[in-house]
Formats: structure tokens, C-alpha cells, sequence
């Protein structure tokens, strides 16, 4: 009890996980994800009825929320702008792919039960051993994790040690898909060459067409979602997210009361990275799936714009935008194909013009210019204590 | 002869020389008290420290706090410093002056870990060689550097800026399950009182004034616990009621730390200083209180000008 009136003395007091934006946000999720899957399952006769179809579109959405909110915690709070946040994306959704390329098993088109169809094709005799325990659902949950994680250590730790900063880590972030893109192009990389992985059949025994998977598979993207962001909501209103910010503003002040900053940077970078592959385990398997197109440049600066436009620095902007974006996407490139990235462009420049704090911020700048309307002197801080 | 040590570190050598020595003996008791407080010693060090043992002159004199000896940095042929001596008693008010480009923000940066010195050594204490350690580790011993230019961060308020400063285990796990606690609280509510930001706890530190700013900026030094405070001009673009409260804030704070001030505003060097160290070209030109300085030919040269010697010399002849 005394901690808790020392803290209200001092103004220091936490700030709650669950505001009113963040309960809205994971209890909307968690409804309308509820909703969505209850009537996915309804008989199609029924006029509620949600097809497939929408149901791993929607779940897409999802994953592209969860690659936002990534972008969103190194970007937003750390100002560290990747560029190519859809590598670590990329290589989730990879380590998915081999996943469901063993599953297949016989029912390939060779009907080579140990060797998945390209490398049949390829004429390979055996499995290289970077696939090596693919088959385990178990091991593929750890790669998972641990790909992108060992990929964001290695790529940040020279990185921020040589402090490298600003516009040249967004460069080398934009290089590095760049890079992984053209590997992943190579055949000889054993990854399917440009075809990527596809034609996957079942995920657990159960087939990725059954509309039981695919509303599991939905529903497992909102749970996720909606875990990441509360874990990202609590790290953002600890001391950490403030130190986050701090680095943002002043970095050299922030090494200069003590923190090591590159740690800071790293921590937030390979979590981020972590969160972006899995976004994109569960993104393979809704859409089935996954190629060298996942690491072009374009769609980590897309998924960045999703960022700017929801508002950086808020997750619930995130993952705001990441929905709006993408549903805008799909609309315009099926009616008007070719506008799609001028549209983009445009509302990129007009929100960054007129929308600083993006869409999330919106309500808050009406309630400002609602009441005090001539009222725009600032309010001059008292010139000291006398 | 096999014999119990009461310090793990003993290796071969120290071993072997006890063998040596005759069992029981005074000298053997002697060298063997001396190995344990050298290997305790070391113990003590935190990885950042040089094995190697300050230098003769900062071992003899006791009280020094910070000891720059022949101090050079070049940057690209300029030479920012040059063989710069300075010594800083513990408790002591220092102010440093000196033209621009005399090497005042640089001596800074050698001291914060900032910048490598070509050759020289810096010592904060007897523990810590600075020329080894880096920022954070310097921080960490207690060395806090406000810079020039106000520098906070000003999309947090100010009792958040101060929390961020308070000296506590910064690494990401700890920073990120922290929470603060009633002796820290308490700790926080004094810095505030002392810079006279009560009632501005809440106000984003990006809507202070400037010169509020600058005591926000103070302020979060003191949360640190710092052994010696370096301040490089506190008092620029101040009002002169600010710069009153400065001063008294300065003399609040004096003695329990050292402080080296650098500051172009001679009314306020005049006013907080006990002892001036002029700089000109990367050299210390005068040291000693503010009268005997500003006497001091060299000095009255370098800081009005060659104009001035020239007409001097003019006149002379």
C-alpha cells in the first residue's frame, strides 16, 4: 500500500496494459474473430454464412497486422526504420513451407515420399541437411522462432555496435532482403527456386482446404495477434519502452545517463524479427503459398507505409493500418490493378502531410480543434520558480 | 610443501615465491599480506578497469578526482588538445574557459569516453582509468556530462526524464520488469524539489522553456548519484533570473560532488567559481582563482585578442 502512495505522489504510476484503445482492440479481435469463425462453420445454405475464401483472406490481414506490429516496435519506439522487416517474414513463413513440403509426402506429383517435388526435379538424391527434422511440427514451431531470431542477431549486433543509424541501417535493412531475395531465387538454394514452396495438402494430418483448418488456422492468427500485442503493450508502458523512446529522441543522452544502447536496440530488434516470423508461419498456410517475391523490397516498404499511414508509435496504429492497407489492396487489384501502388503513394504523402499521427490519431486532433478554436497561444510555461 | 591460501587467485609464480620463503617468517607473512590485497584488489575491478596501477603522481597525492596528464587529440592535423594537464580535487567547483576552439567540449569528450585521446592519461579517482572504459562504463563509475546544447527527452514528462536517470541496474531486463520504489520515489521528489520543477512534474519536457530545460537536464544528473558532475555551459541562453537560480543551485549542490563547469558567461564564472583553468589551444594557459587569472597577461592575450597585443606592442614602441 505505501509503494502504491508513493507513486501517486510522484505521478510515476504505471501505465495500464489494457487502456480503453488496447481493451477495445483485443476484445474487438477476439469477437469479431469468434464471429468470423462460428459463421465460417455455418452450412453455406445459411444467409450468414462466410466463405473460405473471405476467412483466409481475413486471416492474411492478420498476419500482415502481426509483420506491422514488428515494424511498428523497432520503427515507431526505437526509430529504427527497417526497410526489410519482410525478410524475417519471409523466413517464418519459409520455415513453414518446408514444413508443409514434407507433409505432402507421397501425394506429390512423383509420389517421392521422403523428397518434395522440385528436388525430385532437380534430381537430388537426398535432403539437404538444413531440412533435415522438417518433418516435426514440434521442431518447425522452435525453427520458427529461432531462424529469425539468429538472423536478426547476426544482421543487428555489427549493426548497432558500429552504431550504424538512421537513413544507412534502412539501406542496409532494404539490401539485406534484397540480398536473401536473390539467394532465394537460386535453385540451388533448395528452397524452390522461384516457384518458392507450394502445394501444400495438410497441416497436423488435417487438409488445408477442410474449413475446419482454415477457421482454426484464422482463428490461431487473431489469438496471436492479439498475445503479440498485449506482450508488445506491456514492454511499450514499462521503463523499457520509455528508455525506447529516449533513444529515439536523444540517443547519445540515453548512453550518456548509462544504458547500453546498443543491448536496447538489439533486445527490441530480434523480438521484433521473432514477431515477424510468426506472422509469416501463419500467413504460408492461409494463402499456400511462399517465394522469393516475400523478400522483395516493395513489400517490406509496403508494410512500412501500413505503419505510417495507421499511425507509428501506437501498435493499435499498426495494426489499424495493416487492415485498412491491405483491404484497400485487394479491392484495387481487382478492380483497378494498375492504380494501386499511385494510390498508395498518394495516400502515403497525404497522410504524412496532414495525418503526422495517422489514422489513430484522427479522433484525437478533431477533439483538439473542437474546443478551443482561436485559443492556439501555447501555453507558456511558467518561467521558474519564482 | 603444500600450503592453504586464503585467495583463490595465488597462481604458480605467487606460489613458488612463498615456497621460498622461510615458514613463519615476518617477510613471508609481509609479502604474502601484500599478494592478497593485490589480487583482492583486482577482484574489485570491474572489467572495464586497466590491469595496469594509476600513475606515481596520482598515487602520491590523495584526494585527486580527476587526473588529465598529457592529454593530445588531433583531428585531422587540428590539434584540439595539446598535452593538456589538469588535476581535480574531490568536493572541488572547477570552471574551465577558454576561446572558442581552446578544446573545452573535446577535454569533455576525452573524460565521457567519447573521444580517444592520441596519447595521455586520464584517470577518474585511482580506480578507474578512463581511457579504457566506455561511456556507459564511465557513466557508471559516476561521471555525468550535461552537454551544450539542452539535451532531454521531450516527448516524455519530466518526473519520466528523471526516472530514466536514476542510477539502478540499466540492463534491458531489469529497465523493462522496473518499477519504482518508495526510497527512489523519495530520492526523485528531492532532485525535483532542488531544480525547482514541482510544479512542472507532468509538463512534456519538449514544452519547457529553455532554461528549465537545462535544470531538467541537471536534474537528471543528480539522479545518477554523481561522484563529478561536468557541465558544459549550464547557463547559456538563460535569463538572468535563471542564471541567479543556477547559481544557487550550483551552490546547493556543491561539495557533495565535484563539478567542472565550462562556461563562456564570466558573471556566472565570477559568481560560482573558487578556481579557473584557462584553456587556449588545447594547452592550460592559467590556473588559480578569478583575479589572478584575469590578470594574467597571457590570458588578457588569448582572450581579447592579437588586436589588443598588437596595439600593446604598438604602444610600446
Amino acid at each position: 500500500m505505501e509503494n502504491t502512495t508513493a507513486d501517486v505522489r510522484t505521478g510515476l504510476e504505471q501505465e495500464p496494459v489494457f487502456d480503453k484503445q488496447s481493451g477495445c482492440l483485443v476484445l474487438g479481435l477476439l469477437i469479431f474473430a469468434s464471429a468470423i469463425v462460428s459463421c465460417s462453420l455455418l452450412p453455406s445454405a445459411s444467409p450468414l454464412h462466410v466463405s473460405s475464401y473471405v476467412v483466409s483472406l481475413l486471416g492474411k490481414y492478420l498476419c500482415f497486422a502481426i509483420l506491422a506490429l514488428s515494424i511498428d516496435l523497432v520503427w515507431g519506439y526505437l526509430g529504427i526504420l527497417s526497410l526489410g522487416h519482410g525478410a524475417f517474414f519471409g523466413m517464418g513463413g519459409y520455415v513453414m513451407g518446408m514444413h508443409l513440403m514434407r507433409q505432402i509426402g507421397g501425394q506429390g506429383v512423383y509420389a517421392n515420399p521422403e523428397l518434395p517435388d522440385f528436388m525430385v526435379f532437380l534430381n537430388w538424391k537426398e535432403l539437404p541437411w538444413y531440412w533435415w527434422g522438417s518433418d516435426s511440427f514440434v521442431f518447425i514451431c522452435v525453427l520458427v522462432i529461432l531462424v529469425p531470431a539468429l538472423a536478426a542477431l547476426i544482421f543487428g549486433w555489427p549493426a548497432f555496435r558500429s552504431r550504424v543509424s538512421g537513413v544507412y541501417l534502412s539501406i542496409i535493412t532494404q539490401a539485406m532482403t534484397f540480398a536473401l531475395m536473390l539467394a532465394f531465387f537460386r535453385n540451388e538454394m533448395g528452397f524452390g527456386g522461384n516457384n518458392g514452396l507450394t502445394d501444400f495438402k495438410t497441416l497436423l494430418g488435417v487438409s488445408l482446404q477442410s474449413k475446419w483448418m482454415i477457421a482454426g488456422l484464422f482463428m490461431a492468427s487473431a489469438l496471436a495477434l492479439a498475445l503479440i500485442y498485449v506482450l508488445c503493450r506491456a514492454a511499450t508502458v514499462s521503463k523499457l519502452g520509455r528508455v525506447f523512446i529516449a533513444v529515439r529522441d536523444a540517443e547519445s543522452r540515453t548512453r550518456f545517463i548509462g544504458y547500453r544502447v546498443e543491448h536496447v536496440k538489439l533486445a527490441a530488434f530480434v523480438c521484433s524479427a521473432v514477431i515477424a516470423g510468426i506472422g509469416g508461419a501463419l500467413y504460408v498456410p492461409q494463402v499456400g503459398i511462399i517465394n522469393p517475391n516475400v523478400f522483395q523490397p516493395l513489400f517490406s516498404v509496403e508494410m512500412v507505409v501500413c505503419v505510417a499511414l495507421g499511425g507509428r508509435g501506437r501498435l493499435c496504429g499498426a495494426v489499424l493500418g495493416a487492415l485498412v492497407v491491405n483491404l484497400l489492396k485487394t479491392w484495387f487489384t481487382t478492380a483497378l490493378p494498375e492504380v494501386w501502388l499511385f494510390f498508395l503513394g498518394a495516400l502515403f504523402v497525404l497522410v504524412t502531410l496532414f495525418l503526422p499521427d495517422g489514422l489513430i490519431g484522427v479522433p484525437a486532433r478533431l477533439r483538439r480543434f473542437g474546443p478551443r478554436k482561436g485559443g492556439d497561444a501555447p501555453e507558456h510555461p511558467a518561467g521558474g520558480p519564482l | 610443501m603444500t600450503q592453504e591460501f586464503d585467495v583463490p587467485e595465488f597462481d604458480a609464480f605467487d606460489r613458488r615465491l612463498l615456497d621460498s620463503l622461510e615458514d613463519g617468517s615476518e617477510l613471508k607473512e609481509n609479502v604474502r599480506r601484500r599478494l592478497e590485497e593485490y589480487h583482492i584488489g583486482r577482484r574489485e575491478m570491474r572489467p572495464g578497469k586497466r590491469r595496469a596501477r594509476p600513475p606515481k603522481k596520482l598515487r602520491e597525492s590523495s584526494g585527486v578526482a580527476l587526473y588529465l596528464e598529457d592529454i593530445s587529440v588531433s583531428f585531422d592535423g587540428f590539434q584540439a588538445l595539446d598535452r593538456l594537464t589538469m588535476y581535480v580535487n574531490e568536493g572541488e567547483l572547477r570552471c574551465v574557459i577558454g576561446p572558442n576552439g581552446a578544446g573545452k567540449t573535446t577535454m569533455m569528450d576525452v573524460m565521457t569516453g567519447k573521444t580517444r585521446p592520441d596519447k595521455g592519461s586520464a584517470w577518474f579517482t585511482q580506480e578507474y582509468d578512463l581511457l579504457t572504459m566506455d561511456e556507459v562504463d564511465i557513466v557508471e563509475a559516476g561521471i555525468c556530462r550535461k552537454f551544450q546544447k539542452p539535451s532531454i527527452f521531450e516527448s516524455l514528462d519530466v518526473v519520466r526524464n528523471l526516472e530514466l536517470a536514476l542510477r539502478t541496474d540499466k540492463g534491458v531486463r531489469a529497465t523493462l520488469l522496473f518499477r519504482l520504489r518508495g526510497e527512489d520515489a523519495d530520492f526523485l521528489e528531492h532532485v525535483l524539489e532542488r531544480i525547482h520543477l514541482r510544479d512542472q512534474r507532468a509538463v512534456l519536457a519538449g514544452q519547457l522553456s529553455h532554461g528549465q530545460k537545462q535544470w531538467l537536464e541537471i536534474g537528471m544528473l543528480l539522479m545518477q548519484k554523481p561522484r563529478l558532475l561536468l557541465l558544459d555551459e549550464p547557463v547559456a541562453g538563460m535569463s538572468p533570473q535563471e542564471v541567479d537560480h543556477t547559481v544557487e543551485l550550483l551552490h546547493d549542490i556543491e561539495g557533495e560532488q565535484s563539478i567542472i563547469l565550462v562556461e563562456h558567461d564570466m558573471e556566472f564564472v565570477r559568481a560560482v567559481a573558487r578556481r579557473v583553468t584557462v584553456l587556449h589551444q588545447g594547452k592550460v594557459l592559467a590556473e588559480g582563482d578569478m583575479e589572478q587569472v584575469r590578470n594574467d597577461p597571457a590570458v588578457v592575450t588569448a582572450y581579447l585578442g592579437e588586436n589588443v597585443a598588437e596595439g600593446a606592442e604598438k604602444k610600446s614602441c
